[in-house]
């Protein structure tokens, strides 16, 4: 009895394994397929990481590169100022020496110097614009590094996960050391004062 | 004018200089100016000021949050307060009426314009 119980047990069990693998033969060709379109995405999601991992270093240098900006068109500015307040009080003593009709030429001249630094109001309305800008290249920083992070977090979250993600960060590595990112630090070149070299040294160039 | 005395609050350089010029070419001869609100409530709360002209956008504290603050306080609830800013929305300017903005007008403005604004809140 015992016996006809474990026949009737090891069928059930090929009964089983038969429904198994008829199921495995419908999922192996989508297993095959969803395998090939991982690795096709594989180089896409490299490319993707890798412009991700550039342009987010590469955000901190944009960003001090507009406060220069805004610096030194400050500096200019109160420069230009300075010019235009020694004009305008060298023009008032120049006013009191002269007649009524060299006067009224004296006036249109300070009048032209106050519409001058009433114009160099530009420099306030285009730092707030690049202020603007650099919030909102601040705000991108932070959306990519949460994008890092939550990489990190899908490593630690299964073996696939890891091993994806490994071979994910192991080719955006290779193709950052490599000669792919030679064409996208050719486009970003900082060739304002990159590389300074004194006026005497390109002289003796010429020479 | 010659009698009064003013405050103008602007975290730029640059502003500061040039309403602070214009502001004695109009007449007024008592000036100060400050960077932003928190800098400008410490000046105000030292002395008596009759016009307060300020910026928007200051780090610090704001011009909204600097007239908000004024506004609550009895020396400053009635004080003129003429806001200069960028912000041309027209949203900016029913916040601004509705905080208790006494004039307002968006940079790049004229002397002209700031003239008549200053006689207007003041009248």
């Amino acid at each position: 009895m015992e016996k006809q119980y474990n026949l009737e047990d090891v069928i059930s069990k090929v009964h089983e394994i038969r429904g198994f693998l008829r199921s495995g033969d419908e999922i192996l060709p989508f297993l095959g397929d969803l395998l090939q379109f991982l690795r096709d995405m594989m180089p896409l999601i490299q490319e993707a990481g890798v412009s991700l991992k550039e342009g987010t270093s590469n955000l901190p240098t944009a960003s001090n590169r507009i406060s220069d900006v805004t610096q030194t068109t400050e500096l200019a500015t109160q420069e230009i100022l300075d010019k235009l307040d020694a004009i305008s009080e060298k023009l008032s003593r120049l006013g009191k020496t002269v007649d009524s009709a060299a006067n009224q030429q004296i006036e249109v001249i300070q009048n032209d110097v106050t519409d001058i630094i009433y114009a160099l109001q530009f420099q306030d309305i285009t730092s707030q614009k690049l202020e603007h800008a650099n919030r909102i290249l601040a705000a991108i920083y932070e959306k990519f590094i949460s994008i890092f992070t939550s990489m990190n977090l899908v490593r630690t979250s299964s073996h696939l996960g890891s091993k994806v993600i490994e071979e994910l960060q192991d080719g955006i590595q290779d193709k950052l050391t490599g000669r792919e990112t030679t064409e996208f630090h050719e486009k970003i070149q900082d060739t304002v004062r990159d590389h300074e070299i004194s006026q005497d040294d390109i002289d003796q160039l010429f020479s | 004018m010659a009698n009064k005395k003013v405050l103008f609050v602007d975290d730029s350089p640059t502003m500061r200089r040039i309403i602070k010029n214009s502001l004695n070419k109009i007449g007024f001869e008592d000036v100060e100016e400050a960077e932003n609100g928190v800098d400008a409530l410490q000046k105000l709360s030292a002395g008596r000021y009759d016009l307060i002209l300020t910026d928007w956008n200051m780090p610090e504290m704001n011009g909204e949050e600097l007239v908000v603050n004024l506004r609550a306080s009895a020396e400053y609830k009635n004080t003129p307060i003429l806001m200069i800013t960028t912000r041309g929305m027209k949203d900016d300017v029913i916040n601004a009426v509705k905080i208790g903005v006494s004039g307002y007008i968006v940079k790049p403005f004229t002397p002209e314009v700031l003239k008549k604004k200053i006689t207007d809140v003041l009248v």
